[in-house]
């Protein structure tokens, strides 16, 4: 019975804190602008995100060590020089959207300014990652990411046309559309890179460190990898399709988070849009204290000091350092007054250009017998681990051009 | 946007064209979520700080397209469709500003703010479709 509560709890944890302010936006401005035409780009980047989580917590369950280390060790300095570099910008980067998206989804709540918001969002998250214990830290957030399942429910009660809308899965953008195919392109990009993004990896192997994980425990994870993400996959999918049943129609683009929240109110009132306020809390302090993390993670791992919440802050002080210092650097970006909607589409963007230096080398750890033992990649995981490598370096050099060309989508 | 326009070779009419038509689709968009906001307001299923963040944000955007306007460098045809475009972003500022004072002094309950609504509304269609009618010449 423990055992069962204990998938369950980790399922659960997996649907709520997949979504992040990245997968909240995009999806909503993709469903506002091109209907659910899209919805194959979230199918793949889910696929791919399972593939390299499950690869990586298998690392870490296999050699006890995180993947920095491995990496540094395996593949030399110069190499894990540049999957760090890439990885720690995107990780500040993505950092900076969330604390935004956290005073966004505050000032849904209260009518305050976010500005406000940010320094307060940037210690709450550095008041937790210092006294909450990881395990506790990770359900909570995530339980309370579930309110999100707002959005599917919603889209049953907006009583959409269940034909049309399944017929757009299949449709590619007319050529009547008012949007270009390079700007379909480059929110196909964009989803992906919400899909993909790196922290959730680096997080997801120093957890199953700081979680003690032994091979045993890999077919809990495998679980909730497999269970958990698609189910968090279907979320996005419900928050593209409730822009696209409400939004679309009207010709509202999307490009602030409360819009994101109409077509809930339009569904189920007060009581619904108050739930799905919530849930964006949730999901962004959740991926806020993820991104904080993985940024002490990779650098730490990195250099060899002591790190992860299971130490005393006093025994980890340069990892803790290295977060406080992301958190400062995070505010003082939004300080500038840069719109943390445009952050957040920039960050996706940009994962997906980092996406090759990151999921690489966990690629060629994963292939070592050295490291893994037994539990080394089979063929099959091979063979997925490589399509996506492929998809993940187009989509990473087809980015810049795209956003040249689009003008950021706009 | 409009340096990429410059560069990929089109005139300084086309990218004057350009920025005109995408401001009058985002401040269309931006009207268009302002009556999405006050018809939710007047079924009561919206909540009070949702609805001030829509309106402020909806000021802000309708503020920076208006700018954005201004800074147009127009000639004949063009120029007046950047004045009618700009004409109907300032009502469309007005009636917002109209509303948030309504509603700051307590008097946007129910369906009194109905014509507000229906004014941007028919602002926004104007404004997408202005936004089209540009895009396409």
């Amino acid at each position: 019975m423990k055992g069962i509560l204990a998938v369950a709890l980790g399922v659960l944890t997996a649907i709520g804190g997949f979504l992040d302010i990245g997968d909240l936006v995009v999806n909503s401005v993709v469903g506002s602008r091109f209907g659910l035409t899209l919805v194959w780009v979230v199918v793949v980047g889910v696929i791919g995100i399972c593939v390299f989580a499950q690869m990586s917590g298998r690392v870490a369950a296999a050699s006890g060590r995180a993947t920095f280390e491995i990496i540094r060790e395996r593949l030399g300095a110069r190499m894990a020089l540049a999957n760090l570099g890439a990885s720690f910008l995107i990780n500040l980067l993505t950092l900076t959207a969330e604390i935004g998206g956290i005073a966004l989804a505050l000032q849904l709540a209260t009518s305050i300014e976010p500005t406000l918001w940010m320094p307060v969002a940037a210690f709450a998250v550095w008041l937790v990652i210092w006294r909450v214990k990881f395990s506790i830290m990770e359900n909570v957030t995530g339980l309370l990411g579930l309110t999100l399942v707002m959005f599917a429910v919603a889209v049953f009660l907006l009583h959409p046309n269940w034909l049309d809308l399944g017929a757009q899965i299949l449709q590619q953008p007319s050529p009547h559309s008012a949007e270009s195919p390079a700007t379909y392109w480059y929110y196909a990009v964009a989803l992906f890179g919400a899909a993909m993004t790196p922290y959730e990896v680096f997080f997801f192997s120093s957890g199953a460190i700081e979680e003690k994980w032994k091979p045993k425990d890999l077919a809990q994870s495998r679980l909730n990898v497999l269970v958990g993400f698609p189910l968090g996959g279907v979320l996005s999918i419900a928050i593209a399709a409730c822009a696209t049943i409400v939004l679309l129609p009207k010709g509202i683009a999307v490009d602030s988070l409360y819009e994101t929240a109409l077509p809930i109110a339009q569904a189920a009132g007060k009581i619904g849009l108050i739930v799905v306020i919530l849930g964006f809390v949730a999901a962004t302090f959740g991926a806020a204290l993820e991104v904080t993390l993985s940024s002490g993670y990779t650098l730490a791992q990195f250099f060899g000091w002591p790190w992860g919440k299971y130490r005393k802050p006093a025994q980890a002080a340069r990892f803790h350092l290295v977060m406080i210092v992301s958190l400062i650097v995070g505010v003082g970006i939004l300080m500038t007054g840069v719109d943390p909607v445009e952050v957040t589409e920039v960050s996706v963007v940009f994962s997906s250009i980092a996406l090759p230096l990151t999921y690489l080398p966990i690629l060629i750890v994963a292939n070592d017998p050295r490291y893994m033992g037994k539990l080394v990649n089979g063929r099959v995981t091979n063979f997925f681990g490589l399509v996506f490598l492929a998809i993940i370096l187009v989509a990473s050099i087809a980015a810049i051009p795209l956003m040249i060309i689009t003008g950021a989508g706009s | 946007m409009l340096a990429v326009l410059m560069l990929s070779g089109c005139s300084a009419d086309d990218a004057a064209r350009s920025q005109l038509s995408q401001t009058a689709k985002e401040t269309g968009s931006a009207s268009r979520s302002a009556a999405l906001a006050l018809g939710q307001h007047e079924k009561d299923r919206i909540t009070e700080p949702v609805l001030d963040t829509a309106l402020s944000d909806i000021s802000e955007k309708l503020g920076q397209g208006a700018a954005s306007l201004t800074s147009v460098t127009a000639l004949g045809g063009i120029a007046r469709q950047r004045d009618s475009i700009l004409t109907a972003v300032r009502r469309a500022q007005d009636i917002l500003l109209s509303v948030q004072a309504d509603l700051s002094e307590g008097r946007g309950e129910g369906r009194s703010l109905d014509p507000e609504r229906l004014r941007l509304e028919s602002i926004a269609r104007e404004l997408l479709s202005t936004s089209e009618k540009v895009s396409r010449e």
